[in-house]
């Protein structure tokens, strides 16, 4: 637990102390981000055991490698990518124990997606805002492991083509691909939010 | 090469002389309080409000405060199976707590006991020398990934 | 519709276009109104995910959490005194049983007398499972002792079972 009130620090000094070895002030930096880090984790994996032991892993690769952190980018914005790295290694993974992979997803599966009709947005039929997150996680839930990743690093970390096909390790090409079908997809998994034109 | 093996055979007689000393000094002390007695539950942690049969009743207030006081994200917790054992004159007392694991605890003075907690096939899991005064719980757990809940096993000395 | 047209109207979209298609691809949707569509959709998708991404809250009390992580980055003082004596040589020895010896038979003597006698010492872990951690709740006189499991129940002490439960 913190020796010293850390919660009037900036994360800036937060992160000046636990380089030089300040766990309390390390610590402080845990509480103040670990549900965006987890959320993220979470958003990746979909099981909560998995996105907790993969959130702490990345607390840990982040105070080992607090060195080569140079202040380029926020904490948060550091510790994501560290996540996000984790979880797309945790993938991988899987890839090697079952058919569907992130690497060699199914693109075929895309083209249902992209000769359906296309619809026209309603969001405020008939769902409360709280409504709409749940429905459009469970809609996330739904996608392939490559199709949600793409989504969730180009809509929620807005990282950019070039940057997502250095972390997933595949070309531009294939990630347009994937974040056209997945955006089709989720069109499709909220059609009654639309009204088809 | 001589004088190294002299040296060190002279160091390690007075080693073995004043640890002696030292040993039979602790274990007089650890003697003269071996005899306690432990309550072990066995716990089915889980969000769901129910138990699953008539063999699973509610934790107690007590147990329940314990267990929360430990921030496990469960929010009920089920006992499946209470009981209790003594330990005498310094002796280990084991007490088999499910088909799949047992504790022992061992007395080493008045207020400090060393617990071993064994799975499945006698294996163990975990061993440790802490203080365990009359009222102290210690818990052994886990999670069950595949319908996320947990399983508990509290230890409390009782005297 | 081509699906490069598909996905040029999705660059174009996310500003990822290249300046100088950018015009013609204007010039296409102007008369296509298959592909203004197209583009209203994606950009309404987009919108919608971008604005409603769920609140995700992490299920742990900060305690809980922190502790995992505490044990794997806390220093290891014993380790790293192993480490430093493990480049040591025959002199080192020679001088350490010379001079030292009959210290070190005094702070032995001590240190078993004491822990032998005192019954407050600090909770001494013999062997957790590496996949486990501690935690102690003063307040209740609790200790936790956590075996992780994961969600792959990988424990390297649990022989094919999960849990415990009969």
């Amino acid at each position: 637990m913190a020796d010293l009130d850390h919660s009037a620090t900036s994360d800036e000094a937060l992160v000046r102390s636990a380089r030089n070895g300040d766990m309390a002030a390390f610590e402080e930096l845990v509480a103040r981000h670990r549900d965006k880090i987890y959320a993220r984790a979470y958003t990746m994996m979909r099981n909560e055991d998995e996105a907790i032991d993969l959130s702490q892993e990345a607390w840990v690769k982040g105070w080992q490698r607090l060195v080569q952190f140079q202040g380029e980018s926020s904490f948060t914005t550091w510790m994501t990518r560290i996540v996000i790295n984790l979880c797309l290694d945790q993938l991988r993974k899987r890839k090697r124990q079952r058919t569907e992979s992130i690497e060699a997803m199914d693109e075929e599966s895309g083209g249902v997606e992209r000769q359906m009709p296309i619809v026209m947005i309603n969001p405020t039929a008939g769902l409360e805002r709280e409504d709409l997150r749940v429905r459009i996680d469970e809609a996330l839930g739904k996608l392939t492991e490559a199709h949600r990743t793409v989504l969730v690093l180009h809509e929620f970390e807005q990282m950019e083509y070039k940057n997502i096909a250095k972390m997933m390790n595949c070309s531009i090409g294939t990630v347009m691909s994937r974040l056209f079908y997945a955006r089709r997809k989720m069109a499709a998994l909220l059609q009654d939010l639309k009204q088809v034109d | 090469m001589m004088n190294l093996a002299s040296v060190f055979s002279k160091v390690w007689l007075w080693v073995s002389l004043i640890s002696g000393i030292a040993f039979g000094f602790g274990n007089t002390v650890a003697a003269a309080a071996a005899d306690a007695k432990f309550e072990v539950q066995l716990v089915w942690a889980t969000n769901d409000e129910k138990p699953p049969n008539d063999e699973y009743h509610p934790a107690d207030a007590a147990t329940r405060t314990r267990l929360e006081s430990l921030g496990l994200k469960w929010k009920n917790f089920f006992v499946v199976k209470k009981s209790e054992f003594e330990t005498k004159g310094g002796e280990s007392g084991r007490i088999t707590v499910s088909e799949k694991s047992s504790i022992s605890v061992k007395l080493l003075t008045a207020k400090k006991a060393e617990i071993t907690f064994y799975g499945q096939q006698g294996e163990e899991c975990s061993r440790r020398v802490q203080p365990f005064k009359a009222g102290e719980v210690l818990v052994h757990g886990g999670n069950v990934p595949e319908n996320a809940t947990a399983w508990l096993i509290t230890l409390k000395r009782l005297n | 519709m081509k699906k490069e047209l598909q996905l040029k109207l999705q660059a174009y979209l996310d500003g990822e276009l290249p300046v100088g298609e950018c015009q013609s691809l204007r010039d296409l949707l102007a008369k296509d109104r298959q592909a203004r569509e197209l583009l209203t959709e994606l950009s309404q998708t987009r919108d919608l995910i971008v604005a409603h991404e769920a609140a995700i809250k992490l299920p742990e009390t900060r305690e809980f959490y922190w502790a995992k992580i505490e044990r794997a980055i806390a220093p290891e003082p014993k380790l790293q005194r192993r480490r430093a004596a493990g480049s040591s040589i025959l002199a080192w020895w020679r001088r350490l049983l010379v001079s030292a010896g009959a210290a070190a038979v005094v702070a032995i003597a001590v240190l078993l007398s004491w822990s032998h006698a005192t019954g407050d010492a600090d909770a001494i872990t013999i062997s957790d499972g590496s996949a486990s951690f501690t935690y102690h709740n003063y307040a209740t006189a609790t200790t936790l002792v956590w075996f992780d499991y994961g969600s792959g129940n990988d424990f390297p002490n649990d022989s094919g079972n999960t849990t415990l439960i009969p």
